[in-house]
């Protein structure tokens, strides 16, 4: 498949996903980028997710990243809590003040399979499809998740 | 394309969904007995996304990874080659029969009367036509009155005018639900210059709905709100959902598709 088709199919995705991550005026800017690093990675694309499920965890990807330098999580932790439509809130809100808490100490693999758990209430089964990982490993990542908020609760 | 933790859409099931991927015995079921999910489905559907032409801040690497894409085969080049040259003397011998062939009063002798024999979508002597498309993953198509179209789709427009004027594209749905579909980010109808050709950078995407989907384009000579216009269209759509509408705004130039969403 070509970029531009890609780019015109997964358009209103990537837009979707970032808005909940960026504020309203970096939008943009942030779509644009996400579909730069989608055509630097076509060539590592292997097909065996759906193109909407590969170009979700670029824009994924780049959102927990570009909001874990901007130091903005917290506010926009709670924007995302308020936000979350009725059907499909999985986390409760210790789960989600987990997450707030250990998120500047996580690593980026953590720091994903913690958003995609909690924030986006995903199952574990299809966090490991979009992450391209087994399911066990995805479990090993969460208990660690749990470990390092156990572990921060301690030194408070 | 799976359900979340609490058995519900996720927000990436409502973009498979949105995209017509394959979906599980499991996620149909759901969809058809949970409405909440089919809510949430019908409210993201119906949202309106421009999409903007990708800006080449990564042009390079674009055009890096089409010439990757295309490398692969040398005869592929010169078969499109061939193929191009025999559309250009195509389209040379077409002119060229039709440059000899005199009027003779009937319809079939005057191709240029309804150009493209779109349901009067474009109209010679017209200060402006706009012509609709639908595109999907596998191919481009022209849209006429009646057309069928589905969830999902991405509408674009292409428009003609000959004059300056303003221009305003709105679309309505079974349900008397009317949206903007050009200018998406103005309160008013746009400036469009004399002589212009062009495809408009902004698009729609079918939501889920089903049924009648009607799209209007108004050209005028001065300004007019949208606000006006979208007035108007769910004023008299409430009034007549059967036949075309009747001219919305005075002194202006109006098209009409109607597109049947299934």
């Amino acid at each position: 498949m070509e970029f531009q088709q890609i780019y015109q199919d997964t358009y209103p995705i990537v837009f979707r996903r970032v808005s909940r991550f960026v504020f309203a005026s970096e939008v943009e800017e942030a779509v644009q980028d996400v579909f730069l690093k989608v055509a630097q990675s076509m060539s590592t694309f292997d097909k065996r997710s759906s193109i909407s499920t590969w170009v979700y965890r670029i824009a994924t990807n780049y959102c927990l990243n570009k909001i874990r330098n901007q130091k903005r999580h917290e506010e926009l932790l709670t924007q995302w809590a308020a936000e979350l439509r009725p059907v499909d809130i999985g986390a409760s809100a210790e789960d989600r003040i987990l997450l707030q808490q250990v998120w500047g100490e996580l690593d980026e693999d953590l720091l994903q399979v913690g958003f995609y758990y909690y924030v986006d209430g995903m199952t574990q089964q299809e966090i490991s499809e979009i992450l391209d990982v087994s399911e066990r490993t995805v479990r090993n990542r969460l208990a660690s998740l749990k470990k390092a908020g156990q572990r921060l609760k301690e030194k408070l | 394309m799976n359900l979340g933790r609490n058995g519900h859409f996720t927000d990436l099931t409502i973009d498979q969904w949105l995209m017509n991927e394959p979906r599980s015995v499991e996620v149909t079921q759901h969809f058809e007995t949970c409405e909440g999910c089919r809510l949430a489905v019908e409210k993201i559907g119906r949202e309106v996304i421009v999409i903007p032409p990708f800006t080449g801040k990564a042009g390079s690497v674009v055009e890096e990874v089409s010439n990757k894409e295309e490398r692969g085969s040398r005869y592929t080049k010169i078969r499109i080659a061939m193929v191009g040259l025999a559309s250009v003397l195509g389209v040379l011998l077409i002119t060229q029969m039709y440059s000899k062939t005199p009027h003779t009063g009937s319809p079939l002798d005057r191709p240029a009367e309804i150009i493209d024999g779109s349901d009067g979508v474009r109209i010679k002597g017209a200060s402006f036509s706009s012509l609709l498309y639908a595109k999907n993953a596998e191919d481009v198509r022209p849209l006429n009155n009646g057309s069928i179209v589905h969830p999902g789709e991405r509408i674009g427009f292409r428009i003609e005018n000959k004059k300056k004027g303003y221009l305003a594209i709105m679309g309505i749905d079974e349900t008397g639900e009317s949206y903007v579909c050009f200018p998406q980010r103005s309160e008013s109808a746009q400036l469009i210059d004399a002589g212009e050709e062009r495809t408009l950078s902004e698009a729609i995407r079918l939501d889920s709905k089903l049924g009648q989907e009607r799209i209007i384009s108004v050209f005028c000579e001065t300004p007019f709100s949208l606000d006006e216009l979208r007035e108007k269209v769910e004023h008299e759509s409430k009034r007549n959902s059967e036949d075309m509408f009747p001219t919305l705004l005075p002194n202006c130039e109006q098209r009409e598709v109607s597109l049947e969403k299934k």
